[in-house]
């Protein structure tokens, strides 16, 4: 019963995780001004929630894929065999996949900073954005999202890009590497 | 004697003994009186009820003991600090949980281990001296957000790998595939022809192949030789529902490949595989069966001069599905 484990998943899925938590932590810190603890605690945040999503989604969807698609399917994962008919398959499941995590990682850090948010530092803030006057108000705005850089949408959205690149990139040179020098 | 005893316990007592009466080694001292009550009940009276119920309290006041005394143990590893003691508190409460349904749900306890742990770790964090709830500090939340997304990725893993124990369950015969290439699996186990169901398949192939032509005269054999395509067909449906029904067996299928010349035959028969595997269009077993004429001794006179003999080579290794045209083709 333990003689086959997905052990190599595993690892893959460690490094990726890795790699993609330390591109993101520098991104959101750059596009963000956040410490460095902050952003790596954030990326690991939310790549951890897109990752659980990911594996959520493949377990709700695997029961309801068709029989030929399930060969195929153990076929990728035990042979490492990538049939032309499944190729475009993946291509679509890769854009989806990227849209997704993007969606989930944003609201991800939104919910982030709503559940980390002290109540203590909350109240001075509302306060005095009660105090300032509207017409204050816009030019104050503007001068932070000046301050802030690109907005937090564009910043996730580039640290995914730069991440799903640079795992891309990981699984490009598994394929270039011989079979039998592989992990 | 008997003084020699007391000191021994008194002993052993003073080793023991918990500190206080609130500590961790009341607990286990509970626990194993628990046992030893439920042991004692189960030799001297039968009453299942009892039993059970001092088993399951002294479980539980192992699983608290254990908690509470790796409560402060922990380790450094890559720069983290590594808290053991929900880990293992967490264990034995998805086994004591789930013991009941472990054959019927063996992923079970696997799958809810790292939640529970997880569960068990951020008990500490809500509360404060008295003890009473609170609600963490910000540092303290994003911790646990960390946990516990952490215990859900662990959890998928574990799922994942009952998921494929399930494949692996109902198409059995990929074992016998070399993994080699794989991007997600190992096998630990040496890789075992054997273990595809193609063996089973040939060599209930060559009984019935025996059973039909052994001890029949040329002109019989050369007709069941001739119309060998429905012959292994019909042997091929018998035996698929004489072996144990699994979602692979459609995937298999028999083939009988007739070539030689009059007298000796040789019948190649093909277990085929059209499911998953490492060889781009399947793969297939051949076992190799020469049949030849033997003079019948003594012979009575209505009997024909020569009978069939069937002989079989052993079962080769995995062979690819594409040299079969090849070999055709050429």
């Amino acid at each position: 019963m333990f003689s086959v484990m997905p052990l190599r998943a595993i690892a893959f899925q460690c490094l990726f995780l890795l790699l993609a938590i330390a591109i993101e932590a520098a991104v959101l810190r750059e596009a963000l001004k956040l410490p460095y603890r902050k952003s790596v605690e954030y990326a690991a945040s939310i790549n951890l929630l897109s990752t659980a999503v990911g594996w959520l989604i493949f377990f709700s969807l695997e029961p309801l894929v068709p029989l030929n698609l399930k060969f195929q399917l153990i076929n990728c994962i035990f042979f490492d065999q990538w049939s032309s008919s499944i190729a475009a398959w993946v291509i679509l499941a890769g854009f989806a996949t990227f849209f997704i995590s993007f969606l989930v990682k944003l609201s991800g850090l939104d919910l982030l900073r709503l559940l980390l948010q002290d109540k203590a530092e909350k109240e001075p803030e509302q306060e005095t954005q009660v105090e300032k006057s509207r017409r204050y108000q816009n030019t104050v705005r503007a001068r932070k999202n000046a301050r802030e850089g690109p907005s937090r949408a564009n910043a996730v959205l580039i640290a995914n890009a730069l991440s799903y690149t640079a795992i891309l990139l990981v699984l490009f040179i598994r394929i270039i590497v011989p079979a039998d020098t592989r992990l | 004697m008997l003084d020699a005893i007391k000191r021994f316990f008194q002993q052993f007592w003073s080793q023991f003994k918990p500190p206080r009466w609130f500590s961790w080694q009341t607990l286990i001292f509970l626990s194993l009186f628990s046992w030893g009550m439920s042991l004692l009940n189960s030799v001297l009276s039968d009453t299942e009820f009892v039993q059970d119920f001092l088993a399951t309290m002294g479980w539980i006041f192992l699983t608290l003991g254990v908690g509470w005394a790796l409560a402060d143990v922990k380790f450094e590893f890559l720069g983290l600090t590594i808290y053991p003691g929900p880990w293992i508190t967490g264990a034995l409460t998805c086994t004591f949980l789930f013991e009941g349904v472990r054959d019927e749900f063996p992923a079970l306890s696997f799958v809810s281990w790292p939640l529970i742990s997880a569960a068990i770790a951020a008990v500490p964090k809500f509360l404060k001296r008295g003890p009473e709830f609170k609600v963490p500090d910000a540092k303290g939340r994003q911790e646990l957000v960390i946990l516990f997304l952490v215990s859900i990725i662990l959890s998928c893993w574990f799922s994942f790998h009952f998921l494929l124990q399930d494949w692996l369950g109902d198409y059995p015969s990929i074992l016998a595939d070399r993994f080699d290439r794989s991007a997600f699996v190992i096998n630990t186990a040496r890789r075992r022809v054997s273990d595809s169901r193609g063996v089973l398949i040939l060599n209930l192939a060559e009984t019935a192949v025996i059973e039909q032509l052994e001890g029949r005269s040329l002109a019989e054999t050369e007709l069941w030789l001739f119309n060998v395509e429905s012959r292994v067909a019909d042997i091929e449906t018998q035996i698929l529902q004489r072996i144990s029904s699994l979602e692979e067996n459609v995937l298999w299928s028999l083939e009988g490949l007739v070539s030689g010349d009059a007298p000796r035959y040789r019948l190649d028969l093909r277990a085929v595989w059209q499911g998953p595997s490492s060889y781009l269009e399947g793969y297939f077993l051949q076992k190799s069966c020469f049949i030849t004429q033997q003079p019948v001794q003594n012979r009575p006179a209505a009997s024909p001069p020569t009978v069939s003999q069937v002989a079989c080579e052993p079962i080769s290794d995995l062979l690819p599905l594409d040299s079969i045209t090849a070999s055709q083709g050429s």
